[in-house]
Formats: C-alpha cells, sequence, structure tokens
C-alpha cells in the first residue's frame, strides 16, 4: 500500500469515529450518558442507506440518518430525564433495540449498490503533496468533520450555550437556580448529539464502504464511547484521539502480510481501547487531576428539582 | 404537572408494590414492549399478530419446537440467572457474551487436550474450565469498576471484552483447533465422544439443564430468597445491601472490591457455564458464530424476570420460544436480527416499569 | 413605608419520602416593605428556608403578592424576571466547584458570544461597588475558602440588580471581617431603597442588621417583631437576645439532663497531628490532636464546615487522613479497613443519614448491618438476629408497624432511632470501652427524641464508653460535655473543661477570637 492510501484511509476511519465522538462529548458535557452510540449508528447506517437507494440522493440519505439518530436518543432522553432511569440500562436497551431496527430498515437492501459520496478536490491545497490528497480530496462529510470540530469546542467554550452546558453537566441544580431550564439543555443535548451519530452511521454507508451488511459496525460504537473517555470530554483531544484510533484500525491491514494471524491483528483495536481506558481510568482517579479535568460531575446523576 | 384541563401528578410510592402488582406492571410492560415492534412490522407490511401467533404456536405447541425451545432456553437461564447476581448489586455486566464464548473455548480445550478421559471426569473437567475462565474475563470488569471512576467506564470495558474472546475462537478454528474435513467452514472437529453431553434423544435438550436447574435454585435459597427478611448468607445481605445503598454498605464496613468480585465471578462464570454447555451439549464444534447475542438476550431476560430467580426461568422460557420461533420469522421475509427488537423495546418498557413501581401517578380534572 | 412582598396564607409539606407529611410552612403570613431588612430566625428545621424557597416554586397553598399584584412563581428563572435574587445556603448546589468564579456567574453571560475578559471585568467593577473585598474572577471554586464562597454567591445574586435580595445564612462560614463587610454592603442596598431578607439563627446578627424580625418555630409564626422593638432591642443586644431565644425555642424548654459526676475512664481514642482534605482536595483538618477518655464525653463545637465533619469521618475511614496519626487504645487504626476500625470498637452516628441508612431495605436489615457478621462462617444466624434486632425495636421503642417495613415509611425521628439503637448497642471487644461518635446526632428532629437521643448519649458515657460528640448546636454541646473542644477553620483553637465554660467563652473561640478564655490549653490535652 502507498503511503498515501494508508494515509487517505486514516482519514476516512477516523471521520467515521469523531463524528459520533463530538456527538457524545456534547450528550456527556450536558450530564447525560447515552451508551446507546451503537445502536444510533448502525440504525442510521441503515437508514440512510435505504433512503440513499430509495431517493438516489445521499445527501437525502445522510439527512434521514441524522433523523434517526436523533429520534433514537430522543428515546433516551425520555427514559433518563423525564422518568430519571438507569441510563447505563437504558442506553444498552438502545443499542439492542437499534441493532434490532437496523436489521429492519436494511432487510430489502442488502447486496444493492448505491452511488458513494463523490470526492471533491479542495482547490489550490488537494495539490499539495502527501496532505493533499490525504486530507483535502474527500467527501464533503469528511470536510464537515473537520469543521464541525473547532465549531462544538467554540460552542462549549466561547458562547453562553455552551457555558450553561457545561454547568448542567457539572452542577444542574446550580444552573436551576439562576433560572437555567435543565430538562431542555438535556434534551437538546442528547437529541443533537444522537443526531450526530446518525451522521457518523450515514457517512459510514453513504460515503466509506456503500453497502449495506448486518451488524456492519462491528461494535465501534462502543469505542466511541472509550473516545470520549479518552479524549477528556473535549472536542480538539477528541479529534486527535480518532486519527489516532483510525490507524489502529487502518494499521490492522497494513500487518496482514506479516505472519501474524489476522484475528490476533483484528483485536488490536479493541485491546488498545481498553489499554487506554485502564491507563485513563488510573490517571483520572488521582483527586488532583480529578478537581480540574475527568468526567462531568453530574454524569449519570439524576436531576431533581427543589 | 398542569394542562389544560388536567393536573397530573407524580408521587413517590411509600410502600413497594405487592407482588401481584409488580407482576401485572411487569406484563403490561412486556405486552407494551411487544406492541411497539408490532408497529414497526405493520410498517414493514407484515402481519404482526399473525406472525406473534406463529411463533407462540411454533415454540410451545409443536413436539419439535417445544423441545428446541427447551434446548435454548438451557443458555438463556445459566446466562440470565448469573447475570442477576451483579445486576442485584448493581454492577453492570454487559459482557456476558464474551464470557459466554471464552467459556466454550475452554470446553474445547479441555475435550481436544484429553479426549481419552472417560466422560465422568472430561465433562465436569470442562466445566470446572469453563467456569474458571468465563470468570476470569469477568474480574477486570469488576476491578474497573471499583476502581474506575468514569460511571459506564466498566460498561464500556465488559463490552469491549467481547471482541478479543470472539477473535480468539476465529483464530483457533482457523489455526491450531481447524476441522481438516471442514471444507473452508471456519469451525473445530466433532468434539471427542467422552466429551459430549447426553442428550435427550430426538431432542437437542442435553444434560446441562439439570445442572443449570440446580444452580438457579442455589442462588435462589442461598443468595435471594429471605424469611423473616433475613437472606440465607451473608453474601446474599451485603448483595442486597450494596446494591440498595453502596455508600451505606461501604460505611458499615463492607468491602465493594470484594462484592464485585464475587459477583462478576458468580456471573461470568455462569456464563462460562452456558458456554460449555452449547458446545459440548449442543452443536459439539466450536464455530465464531455460536452465540448469536445469547450474552445480550441473557441481560434483558434478567430483567425482564425482576431479577428473581423464579422470574428469570419464565423471562428465560418466552425469549426461548421467541428464539425457538425465529424460523417463523424468518419465513415473514425479516432478518434475524429483529430479535434484537424484541429485547431492545422490552427492556424499555422494562425500565420504565420500574418508573411506576416507585411512583404512582395522581390525576384532577381542574374545572 | 411601602410593602413590596407580601406572602400570605403559605402553606408547603413535604412527603417524608414514604406517606409521612411534614408540614414545613403552616399558614405562614410574612410581609416585606421597601428598604427594610427582615430576619427571618428560627432553629434548624423551623421552615425558613422553606419559606423563602416558594418565591421559586409553587406552595401547596397560599398567594405571593409583589408589588400589590399576585404573581405566581414557578421557577428561579420567574423569581429573577420578578427582581429576586437569592443567595442560598447549601453551595454544593449552586457552584460549580470545577469553574472560576467568572464561569459561575451566568447572568453575566448574555448574547450568544461569551467575552471572558469582558465577564472579568464586570466582576471586578462589582466587588468594587459593592465592596465585597478581593476576589480573582479567574480562580476556580474549589480553591476558595467557605467565606470566599459564600461572597461568590452573594455576588451572583447582586449583579441581577434585584429588588429584593434574600440571603440564607449568608454569614455561617465568613470570618468576622467579611461579616463586617457583608453588613455595611446591607445597609448601603437598604440606602437605595432595596429590600433584604436575611436567613439566619445567629440572634446577635439578627438584632444588629434587622429592621424587624420574624421568628418561625415548627413551619409556624411565633411573632413578627415590628421596628420598635427591635429597635429596643439594639439598646440591649444581650436581652434582645434572649428574649429571641425564647420565641426560638419556646416554651417547651428542655429540662436539665442529670449528669453524674464520673472518675475519668482510661484514654480511648487519641489524634495527634491529623490533617484531611475534603472532597476537592484542599486540606480542612489542620494537624488536630486531642484525646477522649472512657466515661467522657468531649464536645467538638464550631460553626459548621470548620472541619467537624472531615476530622471525624477521618476517624472511621470514611475519607482518607493524609497525616498524623489516630490511636485507639493506644494502637494506630489510622487509615485501616473500616471494617477493622469498626470490630475494635468504634460506633459512629453520622450526620449524614443517606450513607447510614438503607431506606428501601427494611428495619431489620438496617438494623443487622452492625450485627450480621459478629458469628464466623458463611452463614447469618437468623434466629440470633430477629431476637436482637427485635429487642432493639423494643428498647428504643422504634415506631414501626413491623420490624419488616421499610425504613422508608418510618419518620425522621425513628430514622435517627434505628441509627442509634444499632450504633450505641454494639459490644467492644472484652476489657475495652466503647468509641462513639456522634455527629449532630440530634439535627432536625423533635424535642422529644432529641432529649431522648441525648439521654442515650449520657447512659452511654455512664457505662464506661468515650463519646466524641460534634455538634454546631451549642445547647447541645453545654448541656452534655465533660470537655469541649472548639473547632475553627480546620484547628482546635481552644479546650475548655465544661465546668467553667460560659455560652459566651465558647461561643467567641467559634467566632475564631482566642482570648485568656481557653482555661485549659492545648498542651495539655496532646500530651499522652
Amino acid at each position: 500500500m502507498s503511503i498515501v492510501l494508508i494515509g487517505s484511509s486514516i482519514v476516512t476511519a477516523a471521520t467515521f469515529f469523531l463524528i459520533p465522538t463530538l456527538g457524545e462529548i456534547l450528550t456527556e458535557r450536558s450530564g447525560i450518558l447515552n451508551l446507546g452510540v451503537e445502536g444510533m449508528v448502525i440504525s442510521s447506517a441503515a437508514a440512510a442507506f435505504a433512503v440513499t437507494y430509495l431517493t438516489g440522493n445521499a445527501m437525502i440519505g445522510v439527512l434521514a440518518g441524522m433523523a434517526v439518530g436523533g429520534i433514537l436518543a430522543l428515546i433516551h432522553a425520555i427514559l433518563s430525564i423525564t422518568f430519571n432511569r438507569n441510563q447505563v440500562v437504558s442506553g444498552i436497551s438502545l443499542t439492542v433495540f437499534g441493532t434490532g431496527l437496523s436489521g429492519l430498515l436494511g432487510r430489502d437492501f442488502v447486496g444493492r449498490t448505491i452511488a458513494a459520496l463523490q470526492p471533491i478536490p479542495i482547490l489550490g491545497l488537494s495539490d499539495i503533496p502527501f496532505f493533499g490528497p490525504v486530507f483535502f480530496n474527500k467527501d464533503i462529510l469528511v470536510y464537515a468533520s473537520f469543521i464541525l470540530v473547532p465549531v462544538l469546542w467554540f460552542i462549549l467554550f466561547r458562547t453562553r450555550i455552551g457555558i450553561v452546558i457545561r454547568t448542567v453537566g457539572e452542577n444542574p441544580a446550580a444552573a436551576y437556580t439562576q433560572g437555567i431550564n435543565v430538562i431542555l439543555v438535556r434534551y437538546l443535548c442528547v437529541i443533537l448529539g444522537g443526531m450526530l451519530c446518525g451522521l457518523g452511521g450515514a457517512y459510514m454507508t453513504v460515503a466509506w464502504m456503500p453497502a449495506w451488511t448486518e451488524g456492519m459496525t462491528g461494535g465501534r460504537g462502543w469505542i466511541v464511547i472509550a473516545l470520549t473517555v479518552v479524549a477528556l470530554w473535549h472536542p480538539i483531544t477528541a479529534f486527535l484521539g480518532a486519527y489516532l484510533f483510525g490507524m489502529f484500525h487502518v494499521l490492522q491491514f497494513s500487518f496482514q502480510l506479516s505472519g501474524i494471524p489476522v484475528a490476533f491483528i483484528n483485536m488490536l483495536p479493541y485491546l488498545s481501547t481498553i489499554a487506554f481506558l485502564l491507563a485513563w481510568g488510573i490517571l483520572l482517579n488521582k483527586q488532583k487531576v480529578k478537581r480540574i479535568i475527568g468526567a462531568p460531575s453530574a454524569l449519570c446523576v439524576p436531576f431533581e428539582k427543589g | 404537572m398542569k394542562l389544560r384541563f388536567i393536573e397530573i401528578k407524580m408521587k413517590k410510592r411509600g410502600e413497594k408494590p405487592t407482588f401481584m402488582l409488580s407482576v401485572i406492571i411487569r406484563l403490561l410492560s412486556l405486552a407494551m414492549g411487544l406492541g411497539v415492534v408490532a408497529a414497526l412490522f405493520l410498517l414493514q407490511g407484515v402481519n404482526p399478530l399473525l406472525l406473534y401467533f406463529n411463533i407462540f404456536r411454533v415454540a410451545f405447541f409443536t413436539q419439535y419446537g417445544l423441545a428446541e425451545t427447551l434446548s435454548r432456553m438451557i443458555p438463556l437461564l445459566c446466562i440470565g440467572i448469573g447475570l442477576s447476581v451483579p445486576f442485584r448489586a448493581k454492577i453492570d455486566n454487559i459482557g456476558a457474551e464474551g464470557q459466554f464464548l471464552v467459556g466454550a473455548i475452554a470446553a474445547a480445550g479441555v475435550a481436544f487436550s484429553f479426549p481419552d478421559l472417560p466422560a465422568v471426569l472430561l465433562i465436569p473437567l470442562m466445566f470446572a474450565a469453563g467456569f474458571a475462565l468465563g470468570a476470569l474475563w469477568a474480574i477486570p470488569v469488576a476491578i474497573f469498576r471499583v476502581m474506575g471512576k468514569f460511571k459506564g467506564a466498566d460498561v464500556v470495558l465488559s463490552f469491549l471484552m467481547v471482541f478479543p474472546a470472539y477473535l480468539l475462537i476465529v483464530y483457533l478454528v482457523n489455526g491450531p483447533w481447524k476441522d481438516p474435513e471442514g471444507w473452508g467452514f471456519t469451525q473445530s472437529p466433532l468434539f471427542p465422544v467422552n466429551s459430549q453431553i447426553w442428550q435427550l434423544p430426538g431432542t437437542r435438550i442435553h444434560l446441562t439443564i439439570l445442572l443449570v436447574l440446580a444452580l438457579t435454585f442455589l442462588i435462589h435459597y442461598y443468595l435471594v430468597r429471605t424469611k423473616e427478611g433475613i437472606p440465607e448468607t451473608k453474601l446474599g445481605y451485603e448483595i442486597n445491601v450494596v446494591g440498595e445503598n453502596p455508600e451505606a454498605g461501604a460505611a458499615a464496613g463492607i468491602n465493594f472490591l470484594k462484592i464485585a468480585l464475587i459477583t462478576m465471578i458468580i456471573s461470568g462464570g455462569m456464563a462460562g457455564l452456558a458456554g460449555v454447555g452449547e458446545v459440548a451439549g449442543n452443536l459439539l464444534r466450536l464455530r465464531p458464530e455460536i452465540s448469536t447475542g445469547l450474552g445480550f438476550t441473557g441481560i434483558v431476560v434478567a430483567w425482564l424476570g425482576g431479577l428473581n430467580p423464579l422470574g428469570i426461568i419464565l423471562s428465560s422460557l418466552f425469549f426461548a420460544g421467541l428464539l425457538a420461533g425465529g424460523v417463523e420469522i424468518q419465513m415473514a421475509g425479516l432478518p434475524v436480527t429483529v430479535i434484537d427488537l424484541f429485547n431492545g423495546s422490552i427492556l424499555f418498557f422494562v425500565l420504565l416499569a420500574e418508573f411506576f413501581m416507585r411512583f404512582k401517578i395522581e390525576w384532577r380534572i381542574l374545572k | 413605608m411601602v410593602t413590596v412582598l407580601k406572602m400570605q396564607n403559605i402553606c408547603k409539606s413535604f412527603v417524608g419520602e414514604g406517606g409521612g407529611e411534614i408540614r414545613a410552612n403552616d399558614n405562614i403570613t410574612f410581609t416585606l416593605k421597601r428598604g427594610e431588612v427582615h430576619a427571618l430566625l428560627g432553629e434548624n428545621g423551623a421552615g425558613k428556608s422553606t419559606l423563602v424557597m416558594n418565591l421559586c416554586r409553587e406552595p401547596d397553598s397560599g398567594t405571593v403578592i409583589l408589588n400589590g399584584e399576585k404573581v405566581e412563581l414557578h421557577s428561579p428563572r420567574d423569581a429573577l424576571k420578578h427582581g429576586i435574587g437569592i443567595a442560598y445556603q447549601d453551595l454544593s448546589r449552586t457552584l460549580v466547584e470545577r469553574h472560576t468564579i467568572a464561569e459561575n456567574i451566568l447572568s453575566l453571560a448574555t448574547g450568544f458570544l461569551l467575552s471572558p475578559s469582558a465577564i472579568e471585568e464586570a466582576i471586578r467593577e462589582a466587588l468594587v461597588e459593592y465592596d465585597l473585598g478581593e476576589l480573582d474572577p479567574q480562580m476556580s471554586i474549589w480553591k476558595l475558602s467557605g467565606g470566599e464562597k459564600q461572597r461568590v454567591e452573594i455576588l451572583k445574586a447582586l449583579i441581577t440588580n434585584p429588588d429584593i435580595l434574600i440571603l440564607d445564612e449568608p454569614t455561617s462560614m465568613q470570618t468576622p471581617l467579611e461579616v463586617e463587610r457583608l453588613f455595611s454592603l446591607i445597609e448601603t442596598l437598604k440606602a437605595q431603597g432595596k429590600s433584604v431578607v436575611i436567613i439566619t439563627h445567629h440572634l446577635g446578627e439578627a438584632i444588629r442588621i434587622s429592621n424587624r424580625i420574624t421568628v418561625l418555630r415548627g413551619g409556624k409564626v411565633v411573632d413578627t417583631l415590628d421596628e420598635v422593638r427591635v429597635e429596643a432591642m439594639k439598646k440591649e443586644p444581650e436581652k434582645g437576645a434572649r428574649e429571641l431565644a425564647q420565641l426560638m425555642v419556646g416554651r417547651e424548654v428542655l429540662y436539665d439532663l442529670e449528669r453524674k459526676g464520673l472518675q475519668e475512664g482510661p484514654i480511648v481514642l487519641a489524634t495527634q497531628d491529623l490533617r484531611v482534605n475534603n472532597d476537592m482536595g484542599v486540606q480542612v483538618v489542620n494537624s488536630v490532636s486531642f484525646k477522649v477518655r472512657g466515661n467522657q464525653i468531649l464536645g467538638i463545637a464550631g460553626v459548621a464546615g470548620n472541619g467537624q465533619r472531615e476530622l471525624v469521618e477521618s476517624i472511621v475511614h470514611w475519607r482518607e487522613a493524609t497525616g498524623g496519626n489516630i490511636h485507639l487504645h493506644g494502637e494506630v487504626i489510622t487509615n485501616k479497613p473500616i471494617k477493622e476500625i469498626r470490630d475494635r470498637g468504634v460506633s459512629f452516628v453520622p450526620e449524614n443519614r443517606k450513607k447510614a441508612l438503607i431506606l428501601n431495605m427494611s428495619v431489620r436489615a438496617n438494623l443487622m448491618i452492625s450485627y450480621y457478621a459478629d458469628t464466623p462462617g458463611l452463614f447469618v444466624d437468623r434466629e440470633a438476629m430477629i431476637k436482637k434486632t427485635d429487642g432493639l425495636i423494643k428498647r428504643f421503642s422504634i415506631e414501626t408497624p413491623s420490624p419488616l417495613a421499610p425504613v422508608r415509611s418510618l419518620s425522621g425521628g425513628n430514622r435517627q432511632k434505628v441509627v442509634v439503637a444499632r450504633e450505641l448497642s454494639r459490644q467492644p471487644p472484652k476489657g475495652e470501652q466503647l468509641l462513639l461518635i456522634a455527629e449532630n446526632p440530634t439535627f432536625g428532629l423533635d424535642v422529644a427524641t432529641t432529649q431522648f437521643v441525648r439521654q442515650e448519649l449520657l447512659k452511654m458515657r455512664t457505662a464506661g464508653a468515650a463519646v466524641l460528640l460534634v455538634s454546631s448546636d451549642l445547647t447541645e454541646i453545654m448541656t452534655l460535655s465533660d470537655m469541649i473542644a472548639v473547632m475553627y477553620k480546620g484547628k482546635i483553637i481552644g479546650v475548655l473543661d465544661a465546668s467553667s465554660a460560659t455560652r459566651e467563652s465558647v461561643g467567641l473561640l467559634m467566632g475564631g477570637v482566642v482570648g485568656e478564655t481557653s482555661n485549659v490549653g492545648e498542651d495539655e490535652l496532646i500530651e499522652a
């Protein structure tokens, strides 16, 4: 494989990790843990594929994917925010439900093909050696992910909405006593987060590998949740983390001729995720670290008024 | 909440709901879960009532179907009962799938290593190995649950542990344990005769069912059942305390790590046993796709059964029937994954039902 | 003067997590005039905070009239809109520890974009304008002292420029200097025609700062003292304080508890240079040394939040001691496992009842938690446990329909009796004395239960136990203790013999004023 090709596939794989991770960061920053990423991603992947196949327009497919992601996230929001249910179990239900739903949505489309989103070279930038073809000769969703990172960072840390979201995630009562509608903020964050997961799912079937097979996400949704932890709930580090994980993903294919059994190489993304989680688990346990960075303090804690 | 004509209030219940009420609420949640799936089926142009009826008929009222249901029930019950133990202590284990798979690996490993041992020695040895490896796969989750401060990290970890287990099987059946007569199928050779668990002739109900029922009884008797409000064992009491209020448990000197380890060893071990039973009693070969999500269905089985052994027997029977009747689902032109649709949807409503067990809704019409 | 706020016939009850209703506000009428400072006075649980909270949630019944108009205030948002600013008491629910001061004041973040420098500038200006002293807007909340946090909370309320300012226990953690500043600020606001409600249980402060005083007891208004009477009190503050105290406590003054003179027993607990951090990793117990003997009650007095909680929690290892040593019967138990410490004969009645009780479990299961492991082996001795728990329910007359009823269904007093029954009946190892740690054991209890708990503590003392009593209730400290240690800002700043201590001498120490009042120095205590 040429180095450009490797680089290019890393960007492709990383984009798939990056978009849902940004969504999960938004969700968790508001204090809600949504473990249903896998379910939202795979359902929206199926939906996006189906709609693209039926309409012939990939962008409508992408919108459909985002809609499915948002609707599934809404279920989680209702259970965990309105009814104060266990967010862990609710998220697991969402994953299982989404997996089932994807089968239903995609059942008539197995083995069909669609025209994938075409790369749009960016004038001037795509001619730069190596970086041009790797980063700037991509489809529109990859560019969207480039833009989403600073946008999310900006919203979270440089706007009023951002400080409100972070306050809700750190101490919802503090936000409430200052006149903030905690429930509304959490609903919006969870739904928007779900839509970003939907975008990630859509990217998979509309741009990355334009075909639908059952279970094609293969647990990558769970890596997204781990990635959110590894990125310390920050969009910029999420970008770095996604590219690192994208690299693990692509590297498994370049090891294939090395003589190491394929199954072991395929374990690489999962084992590296586990290793990161363990390391971060130890790191975040330190008190001095904890008071500066770490999970939003109200993550997974239900909010009751009064 | 005040709407124009009606005021709705949610009030905490003082007492626990009566047994009857909790059964009714659970059955209602089951019905609503099935209802949502039915609606989705309607959208796909499948008649849900007919389909449900057919599943039910095949699974419980045909001889073949009933045998198949009971056979499917063995791993589901085993996993579900095992999961209920950490769930009662509020420890989330969603990695039963992985623990099931390594249990199967252990069984195959022992069977292929000592094919000449007599069955009375070999089969117990396989179960022991399956329990041990399943438990080993679960221990990191327990440690992470106690040590890791990020909520949900243990859940993610327990899930991620599934993939190495799966890929390990892929490696084994492509490498050391590849079936020489497999014609390209990724599977192991047939298990040695001495390692095959006796089946009821003409069915796939294997003797593991007795082991599973015995374990169910033991867990019920020693950990769950209370008399005069007191469980039989200290462990049972500690699990209840930790599950209801971990802080109070820690304050009274109960070591949460100890409880997490013991419950996860029971849970992982039992998932491992289920794996042994499934490959040595049912499939008789090791294949990567031996599980098809039994570990996840087990989660729903445990919750729908109210984490209570008796309830879990019934809910495992229900889901086993759903799996056995799955033929009908495919006949209706639906993919197998729709089983997950049932799982997810029912789990949603079980979760919602829990809300109505703690709260009651009062409403009055405004003038 | 014009009435700006009138709260009429306010009723608010809470469902005491299981049937039992607590009438926190029972038909209260309260008025606030323009340009006045109105103090709400009452003991813990009298319903002061509940009353003002009705300005940001719906009461069960009653009306709120603001500037002559009936209003419905459903949320803090409505309160803000109507020009009501509240500085809340429970800072853990209103401040974000990880954020900076600037990030905590959301009302300054206006518009879509956030300009940190503009917000910081606004805070600096406000600090000068209101003369609230130095605060660095870029400082994270967790680095601040209790008093500084309270100033941030007050600033937060002020910055919305409210017509009505409500201060809920604003001085509990402030230094005397900070209190002076706050009071002059309140005077300024008054002069500007704003109205201030100040909630406090500090009698002297109430007399000094307010124009009118409303005293609450048991959810009802006992009396509202008009300007004339308060003015009279200002002339004779001591007499006024006594009068107010009587109104607050009511006629049912606690009868004296019988305390026999006892020979001091052996040293049971001794700490040496103990240092402990709070939840945010800030050291709040600074080298504390003391000892408690058998047959002795050592009372630790102090305003809440001066490190008392962290101190006692470190003894039972609910939290880590970061330095120093804890000796029990002469052996080091610092940071040993909780179970080991308890098994050596340490009982703990914590203030945090969430950690002491499992509400969803039965009374029996809650009582068992200290005894189920007494027998060796894997099994619970069911017969013994039934006998034990039934005996405790009877001896401590816990009112419960059945031993199997969940603790959730019990009243607050009976819930505390469950904890007390369990902790006071534990047996120390043979030949040794029990160490009993009681942290605000009567907080929020009715008079009868309070009396009961105090008597039980004295019985323990007579039986030979060493009792470490932490209480922010001075009366409790004075009536029960043999020795009184006063904690201030993480240090024991004075130790007094109860026979010679007066309310004033202890009160002064609680305020951080060290005079010649301490007749027993710290040295005496440290020396083993």
